[in-house]
C-alpha cells in the first residue's frame, strides 16, 4: 500500500507510491516549500526527518504569516 | 457596574451574555500584538465590544499600502504612528475602554511586562520571528495566545494555552522564521480572520463555547470553507523543555 496524503483545500487525496519517505522527501515530491506546510499524521505533527511508511494518511496544511 | 450608558450601549449583547458576561469582559485585560489587517479588526471589535483594558504594541507607521486592509487608519494618516492613531480612533468608539498604545518594536527585552499584566494576548503579527518572541513570553507567563495568519486568499486560527497545546513554536516547527516579505493578502481576508480572534477572546473570556484548543482552524475564502485540524501530539524543545 502507498502512502496517502491529504492536502487541505486541494480536494482529492494524493497517492505516493512508496514504502517510506521522509517528510521533508515527500513535501519535496509534492512540490510543497517545507517551510509553508506542516505535516500531521494522526493527530501527531511531524518533522522534517520523521519517516511515513507504507499504507499510512498524512494531513498537509499550509501556514500563512500576514497579519 | 455598569453605567447607565454602557447598560444602554451594550443593550444588543447583554441578552446574550447577561450583566454578568458584559462585567467579564469589562473587567478583562488584553495585549494585541500588531496593529495592521488583522489587528485593525481585533482592535475595532474589542473596544466596541466593551472589553476594559487594551495594549496594543505596534512600531510601524501608517503606509499607503496598508490602507486596502489596515481599516482603522485613512489617507490622513500615513506617516503617523499605528497605535496613535489608533488610540484616537478607537477612544472616539468607546470611551469606556482603556487603551494603552505602545509604539515599539516586540523583543524579549520589553514583552514580559505587557504580557503580564493582562488575561489574554492576541497575535495580530505578520512575521514568524516576532510571533515565536511573542508566543516564548506567552508560554513563560502561562497567558492564552490567540495566533492567526494571513496569506492571499487564506488563513489560520487557533489558541495556546499553555501547559495544555502546543506552544506556536512547536505547531510551526518547520517555518522560516527569519522570513520577512511584504503581506501578500486580499484586503478582506484579515478582516475575516481578525473576527474569528476576537470570537476566541470572547469565548476565553466569557468561558462560553469551545475555544480552538488543539485545534487548528484553516480558512479558505475562494471556498468560503473552514476544515478544522486536531492536534493530539507534539514534542517541543520550548514548550516541553
Amino acid at each position: 500500500m502507498p502512502v496517502k496524503v491529504n492536502i487541505t483545500g486541494k480536494g482529492e487525496p494524493r497517492i505516493i507510491e512508496v514504502s517510506r519517505i521522509r517528510v521533508k522527501d515527500l513535501l519535496a515530491k509534492l512540490g510543497l516549500n517545507p517551510t509553508e506546510y506542516v505535516v500531521l499524521k494522526d493527530g501527531e505533527i511531524l518533522v522534517d526527518d520523521d519517516e511515513v511508511v507504507d499504507g499510512e494518511v498524512v494531513t498537509v496544511f499550509t501556514v500563512k504569516s500576514g497579519g | 457596574m455598569l453605567s447607565p450608558e454602557e447598560l444602554e450601549r451594550y443593550s444588543r449583547q447583554i441578552p446574550v451574555i447577561g450583566v454578568e458576561g458584559q462585567l467579564r469582559l469589562k473587567n478583562s485585560s488584553i495585549l494585541v500584538a500588531g496593529a495592521g489587517g488583522l489587528g485593525s479588526v481585533v482592535l475595532y471589535y474589542l473596544v466596541a465590544i466593551g472589553v476594559g483594558k487594551i495594549i496594543v504594541i505596534d512600531e510601524g507607521l501608517v503606509e499607503l499600502s496598508n490602507l486596502q486592509r489596515q481599516i482603522l487608519y485613512t489617507v490622513d494618516d500615513i506617516g503617523k504612528p499605528k497605535v496613535t492613531v489608533a488610540y484616537h480612533r478607537l477612544k472616539r468608539l468607546n470611551p469606556n475602554v482603556e487603551i494603552t498604545p505602545i509604539h515599539a518594536r516586540i523583543t524579549e527585552e520589553i514583552i514580559d511586562d505587557y504580557v503580564r499584566s493582562v488575561d489574554v494576548v492576541v497575535d495580530a503579527l505578520d512575521n514568524w520571528e516576532t510571533r515565536f518572541i511573542l508566543d516564548k513570553a506567552c508560554w513563560r507567563l502561562g497567558k492564552p495566545l490567540v495566533h492567526a495568519g494571513v496569506g492571499e486568499f487564506y488563513g489560520q486560527v487557533t489558541t495556546i494555552i499553555p501547559g495544555k497545546t502546543p506552544c506556536l513554536r512547536c505547531l510551526f516547527q518547520g517555518v522560516d522564521k527569519t522570513e520577512k516579505k511584504p503581506v501578500i493578502v486580499m484586503g478582506h481576508v484579515p478582516g475575516l480572520l481578525g473576527l474569528l480572534e476576537v470570537n476566541e477572546v470572547v469565548k476565553i473570556i466569557l468561558g462560553v463555547g469551545e475555544p480552538l484548543i488543539n485545534k487548528l482552524a484553516l480558512f479558505n475564502a475562494k471556498t468560503n470553507s473552514m476544515e478544522i485540524v486536531e492536534i493530539k501530539k507534539f514534542e517541543c524543545q520550548v514548550c516541553q523543555e
